[in-house]
């Protein structure tokens, strides 16, 4: 298959600082007091608890209940004492019902054996299977997996994708799971095969990581799936840029990949559904990356859901600077910086970082002075310098209709190029939500 | 807990940034002129110092004087007057007299005060501001009886003083294009692409412009699309309605206009089949002024010309030209 490498034009070369935990082995952290495992950990609504304050609940245990049709179930990390069931922090800015257990000491050792052969399975099956074990994306969106499984009625999914290509900085969990566990990856990619009914599978990764491509060249058995690398480049793990790279096709606009007959999974979420299917294990834990230059000690470490960042953070040593920090979670692009560390890691949780503050390189907005760095850079092809001074101005009809604000991934390339240091990623995210709102008052009007 | 140790900071994401400020690209523009001003200087002597003192400090006396009117934050540090300055002492006539100091530092006055920041501001004005001033002070000081009449008063209450010191070293030969078009004889096309010895500052040295030009395409602060398109569409037209391809190719301000003039972010079209079709645009004016026009008040301005009627037509090219959008067309 051709690859057109060109397709999108961002050449931004990016510091990766991948180095600092690309060799680190994927280990287990000591187990924190509690755990503060939110109801909705996922895309779509939150789960009604099944336990109650003051019950003995066992390792991956079933604690919350999925509702409607969008929505994934949720699992005891550990087995422990339910303490409390109430609001709390999940992101900045957001709160949920979260249960909170109590971690027992002794835990038993759960999930190592094989309970079934896959082989045996059917496509229904395994979506079921995918269903009880509250599997969701792990590369950061944590939309629910049987629902890209199953597309709508005269939809069919030709191609599996799974994505390696770990665009951002610092990150190297799927790096590490596709050296590390590349046999599983190529197993749970033939699960997606039979439960998607696609007829071939494509595992890419960037070109920056050429040991998992051999690694996994050597494990693939299977003749309908292909080991590939596509160009090192930003954002290049978006969804939407893998299917170009490596297919050569677009997503239409406002589209989802299965109007292309694609299904893109990622490279935890394949492991993930493996081990649901082999070991009957619900997804209970993953790994992330703790890294950046301020942390003590990087790392990437298999973390149980629920586990509050602080205990990560402290466990990996702390912060060592005394400069001002920014801590991520997600990556340096497009990560969340937080300041309250009672956070939990959620099932979307894909890195932890400590970053010097000085890395944002902060300074005054200035005018666009229409260097076309943005543009030259953006990987959808729209227009962020005048989608900037638009929001700038007000004139956020314009920015919708004229300049394509909502075919924004906000993958945050625009920001990082801009000259005059425009937020215009973080003006695009705002009047994204803005002109929602907006739309929703004037349908609300027209209905009365 | 150590990680109370570091004050930690909240901001939105991203958190990178490449470290390309506007200054630091105007620092780039500035290491792209230098070759071309340290060879005029050689070439044309001390008076091409002389000229960019007074267009620099016109442009920077603009921005401060357009700024505080408007009652917004002057900002020479960015480096934007500046350039504006050098850009503009550059595409003068090099043979500066005493009397025109004055009317040099108008020009680069109306450069940065009237065509950037009264026309639109920094990054919205229409048109080029070194180009508009070059045209300004192409109409010579007759133009300033209507627009600033007490800077020639200025400079006439000064002349009888000034005409009594040496009349600046006037080494300047004739341009080629103006020794061309009276029938001298036309200089060695080698010593107009290394050293020559006419003309405005910009164009002393052809290679030297290529050198700046190619700086920037590396850069990346601006494309080939525009000066290739513009100076290949206008070689075509040179072929066709000239004897001397070659000679109109390096003479005048044709490679200068194309690298540095007819790029200029602010003025230029944004999509790259826009930017190919305003190099041609400007190409076919270039070569309809150059053949086709005699007078030579318009001939030496012909490429201020052709660009500046060009940047008046940037906003239609870039909507007439905009690209399609990821996953506007299905592509299988």
């Amino acid at each position: 298959m051709k690859i057109d490498r060109d397709m999108f034009p961002g050449v931004i070369k990016l510091p990766y600082f991948k180095i600092l935990t690309s060799e680190k082995k994927i280990s287990r952290l000591d187990q924190p007091e509690r755990v503060t495992v939110s109801l909705k950990q996922h895309i779509g609504e939150p789960c009604t608890p099944l336990v109650e304050v003051g019950d003995r609940v066992e390792l991956g245990q079933k604690i919350g209940e999925p509702e409607g049709d969008v929505s994934a179930a949720v699992h005891a990390p550990y087995s422990g004492e339910v303490l409390d069931i109430k609001k709390h922090p999940i992101d900045v800015g957001e709160e949920a019902d979260c249960v909170i257990i109590k971690v027992a000491e002794e835990q038993p050792d759960k999930f190592t054996e094989q309970v079934r052969d896959p082989e045996e399975l059917t496509a229904e099956e395994i979506i079921e299977i995918v269903q009880q074990s509250g599997i969701v994306g792990m590369g950061g969106a944590a939309f629910p997996t049987p629902v890209k499984l199953q597309p709508p009625k005269g939809k069919t999914i030709e191609t599996v994708l799974v994505n390696g290509a770990e665009c951002e900085p610092y990150l190297t969990v799927d790096h590490r799971l596709m050296l590390e566990k590349a046999e599983e990856l190529i197993e749970g990619t033939k699960l997606l095969l039979k439960a998607s009914g696609a007829e071939e599978a494509m595992i890419y990764t960037e070109d920056n990581k050429l040991d998992a491509l051999k690694i996994m060249e050597e494990a693939n058995d299977d003749p309908r799936i292909c080991v590939d690398t596509v160009p090192t480049k930003y954002p290049q793990g978006s969804e939407k840029m893998l299917i170009q790279a490596a297919l050569n096709k677009q997503v239409p606009s406002g589209g989802l990949p299965f109007d292309i007959g694609v299904l893109v999974q990622n490279i935890g979420t394949t492991i993930a559904i493996y081990e649901a299917v082999v070991y009957d294990k619900p997804l209970i834990e993953r790994v992330i990356t703790v890294s950046g230059q301020n942390i003590a000690e990087p790392g990437n470490h298999m973390i149980p859901i629920g586990t509050p960042v602080s205990h990560v953070l402290e466990q990996c040593g702390g912060i060592k600077s005394d400069n001002s920090t920014l801590v991520l979670n997600g990556g340096p692009m497009m990560g969340v910086a937080m300041d309250d560390f009672s956070i939990p890691v959620m099932k979307g949780t894909i890195g932890l970082l400590a970053i010097p503050a000085s890395m944002e390189k902060t300074k005054k907005m200035r005018p666009c002075v229409r260097c076309n760095k943005c543009n030259e850079a953006c990987p959808v092809l729209i227009y962020p310098s005048y989608l900037s001074v638009c929001i700038e101005e007000g004139r956020l009809e314009e920015a919708a209709e004229v300049w394509d604000i909502f075919d924004c991934i906000e993958c945050g390339i625009c920001s990082y190029v801009c000259m005059s240091h425009r937020p215009i990623a973080q003006q695009i995210r705002e009047a994204k939500q803005q002109i929602k709102v907006i739309r929703e008052q004037a349908a609300e009007g027209g209905n009365n | 807990m150590n990680i109370d140790r570091s004050p930690i900071k909240t901001s939105p994401a991203p958190h990178f940034h490449s470290g390309v400020t506007i200054s630091s690209a105007m620092k780039d523009l500035f290491i792209a002129l230098l070759p071309v001003t340290l060879i005029s200087i050689f070439m044309l002597g001390a008076q091409v110092l002389l000229l960019l003192a007074t267009t620099i400090t016109g442009a920077l006396l603009g921005e401060v004087v357009a700024r505080k009117y408007r009652g917004e934050e002057v900002t020479l540090y960015d480096g934007t007057a500046l350039i504006s300055g050098i850009l503009l002492g550059l595409i003068l006539p090099p043979t500066v007299w005493w009397a025109m100091i004055p009317l040099y530092t108008f020009g680069g006055f109306f450069a940065t005060a009237i065509v950037r920041d009264a026309l639109g501001g920094l990054g919205r004005n229409r048109f080029n501001p070194a180009l508009s001033a070059r045209i300004l002070l192409l109409f010579g000081r007759s133009s300033l009886v209507y627009l600033a009449p007490f800077i020639l008063e200025i400079s006439e209450a000064f002349e009888p003083y000034l005409h009594q010191l040496e009349v600046l070293d006037l080494v300047s030969a004739a341009t080629p294009l103006y020794a061309a078009s009276e029938g001298l004889a036309i200089p060695e096309l080698s010593s107009m692409l290394f050293a020559y010895q006419g003309g405005s500052p910009a164009e002393t040295s052809a290679l030297a412009v290529l050198a700046g030009g190619i700086y920037l395409i590396i850069r990346g602060h601006i494309k080939p699309h525009i000066p290739v398109s513009m100076i290949s569409t206008f070689f075509i037209l040179a072929l066709i309605f000239s004897a001397q391809p070659f000679f109109h190719l390096l003479g005048g301000g044709l490679l200068f206009g194309a690298f540095f003039m007819a790029t200029d972010w602010v003025t230029c079209p944004l999509t790259r089949k826009g930017q190919i079709l305003f190099g041609i645009g400007i190409g076919i004016l270039l070569a309809f002024f150059r053949f086709f026009v005699a007078d030579l008040w318009v001939s030496p301005g012909g490429v201020a010309f052709s660009i500046v009627i060009m940047n008046g037509f940037v906003p239609y090219i870039d909507r007439f030209t905009a690209r399609p959008k990821y996953g506007q067309q299905r592509r299988d």
